[in-house]
């Protein structure tokens, strides 16, 4: 192959004629340096090639390829949204076919899957009314005030409910239909709730618990909004599944901690004991779990809809159960919002900026809420002061 | 020819794109927007309707469900499509005058720039010639070849021409210029020995 025919093979050669840059040029310096005895050749062959072969090209000025780079970001960004939005509509078709196939395989078998219903009903006690400012327990619909600050509730007799260990409701014994129960602690108060599989749920401030009296479908379901820490009775034949908005949790006898407050960004599954499964809420068929094992935490974004799993200081998670706080590093931001919580207080910051300031110490919040109010206030070196009874601001 | 790393380096810029990471969007964007804007302007001397085109064409690479069987034929995708959707353009805007010269010409001009005290040799009076007398479709051919990686087989894809003829094409130019190099070099070498 001669010099040229090498040459014209070589698309850098014609990037150095039409679109010479400062890597191209150096590139063809050590060339030549390395292969002198076709250097005059070379440079001949170009000169000639820019002298007989030049022509004019149309360019974008820097400015004119930014702007049209932001303006295809934009597009891209807009076709982004489309097309998540034709994948569900593709998902969705290929369930409605897998769905009509069973109908075709026999009604029965529909018909005995519609019967457990209990998921659609756990879904719509869900929206109950936002604003409750006290304590309750809906019993099919019939609400049962409860005490102020914190409550128990006991399931393990029978037909029987009994509440802060003294006071007994009947349910009404058609106890084949076991009744849907809607435990709503606002904030500023927490709840002991012992489950009639004798399992234990810690109930915290601004949560909502929705569960059967008795457990009699093949898993035993129940549907969390807010925070809550499970202790979940072993029972292999009869799962346990906690529901949220965004994610399902499956189980087997163990101690784990779900925070997931929907005003909150992410859904957090700290475990203790034993082991848990985390699937996406609308996860399809044959989507895989995320299994913790203990110290453990399920980390599920709300937003991106993937699930992390970090390990933590799992003890940290529990401690509000005992009305203990423990930060390290943490924002202010998210100490006043768990306090704001626990007290159904607000909080106002004069500057915003205090919101991140970072601290680690311990609260105690079982001690009187201006005692604690104080020690943040030392903590922080911030002034805590008291506008009306449920505000106060930082500064 | 692009080395293996370069092209386990544009396959993740393009799988990182297809994910829809902007930055990975940036690179391939500016790695080939002067190309693809210049070959659009000798298509249609349109600016905005060429500056429309490629925000089409990464809007289509990025929504259309595309087969990417070498990384290395990203660069002869962009150049079909561009043209495709260029042309989709000029058909739709042109559609109430005349249809039939809806496509302009391959707007590729070279500037054969004469020296005038000195006569011309021979072969440059050919190429002269040759290059008078170039249609649409071989200075598209020479556009692609002088400003892309594209091989003689992907040149002739797009132009609906064997592969061979691209080459055959190219090449006589070539020869032209170089030919006449070549005697150049030689008399110099004979000078040189004789004195």
């Amino acid at each position: 192959m001669s010099i040229y025919d090498r040459l014209i093979e070589n698309s850098l050669f014609f990037k150095w004629i039409y679109h010479p840059s400062e890597e191209i040029e150096s590139y063809w310096e050590n060339y030549l340096k390395t292969n002198p005895n076709d250097a005059e050749r070379i440079i001949e062959f170009k000169s000639r090639f820019v002298q007989y072969l030049g022509y004019n090209n149309k360019k974008l000025t820097d400015i004119e390829k930014r702007a049209l780079a932001n303006r295809i970001i934009r597009q891209l960004e807009k076709a982004e949204k489309k097309r998540k939005y034709f994948f569900n509509v593709r998902k969705t078709m290929q369930y409605a076919a897998i769905a009509i196939v069973f109908f075709m395989i026999g009604g029965s078998i529909g018909y005995m899957y519609f019967k457990s219903r209990h998921s659609v009903e756990l879904a719509n006690y869900s929206t109950l009314p936002e604003q409750i400012q006290d304590p309750l327990l809906f019993v099919d619909k019939q609400a049962i005030p409860l005490n102020q600050g914190k409550s128990e509730l006991d399931y393990t007799n029978n037909d029987k409910i009994i509440i802060d260990k003294e006071r007994n409701i009947i349910s009404e014994s058609n106890t084949k239909v076991p009744q849907i129960n809607t435990l709503v602690i606002p904030y500023g108060n927490r709840s002991i709730i012992t489950l009639s599989d004798s399992s234990t749920v810690w109930l915290n401030a601004g949560s909502r618990l929705i569960y059967p009296s008795k457990f009699v479908d093949k898993t035993r379901e129940v549907y969390l909004v807010g925070e809550a820490l499970f202790d979940v009775k072993k029972n292999d034949n009869q799962p346990f599944i906690v529901k949220t908005s965004d994610v399902k949790i499956a189980v087997k006898g163990t101690r784990f901690n779900v925070s997931a407050y929907s005003e909150d960004y992410s859904v957090q599954t700290a475990l203790i004991e034993g082991s848990v499964e985390v699937y996406r809420i609308n996860a399809g068929l044959f989507e895989k779990g995320v299994n913790i094992t203990p110290g453990q935490m399920a980390y599920f974004n709300k937003k991106s809809k993937d699930t992390k799993v970090i390990n933590v200081d799992v003890n940290k998670y529990i401690l509000w159960t005992k009305g203990l706080y423990n930060f390290s590093n943490t924002e202010l931001n998210r100490i006043t919002k768990q306090l704001e919580r626990y007290y159904n207080i607000k909080f106002k910051y004069e500057d915003p900026f205090y919101g991140t300031i970072q601290i680690t110490g311990k609260l105690d919040v079982s001690q009187n809420m201006s005692e604690v109010l104080e020690y943040l206030s030392k903590l922080t070196g911030l002034e805590i002061t008291e506008i009306n009874e449920r505000q106060y601001v930082i500064k | 020819m692009m080395s293996m790393s370069e092209i386990e380096y544009w396959q993740v810029i393009w799988k990182k794109f297809k994910a829809g990471d902007t930055k990975a969007f940036e690179t391939i964007y500016y790695e080939y927007v002067d190309v693809l804007f210049s070959y659009g302007s000798k298509i249609s001397g349109d600016r905005s309707l060429v500056e429309d085109s490629i925000q089409d064409l990464f809007i289509d690479i990025y929504t259309l469900n595309i087969e990417l069987r070498k990384i290395q034929s990203l660069e002869f995708y962009f150049f079909k499509m561009l043209k495709r959707i260029i042309i989709r353009k000029l058909k739709e805007k042109h559609r109430f005058s005349h249809p039939e010269h809806f496509i302009e010409q391959f707007d590729l001009c070279f500037n054969f720039e004469k020296d005038e005290k000195e006569p011309l040799e021979e072969q440059l009076v050919l190429l002269q010639k040759e290059l008078q007398q170039l249609d649409s479709k071989k200075r598209e051919l020479l556009f692609l070849k002088f400003n892309s990686g594209l091989t003689y087989v992907e040149i002739g894809a797009l132009l609906g021409i064997k592969p061979d003829t691209v080459k055959k094409q190219v090449r006589r130019l070539i020869l032209y210029i170089g030919k006449s190099i070549g005697k150049k070099f030689v008399e110099l070498f004979l000078l040189c020995y004789k004195a």
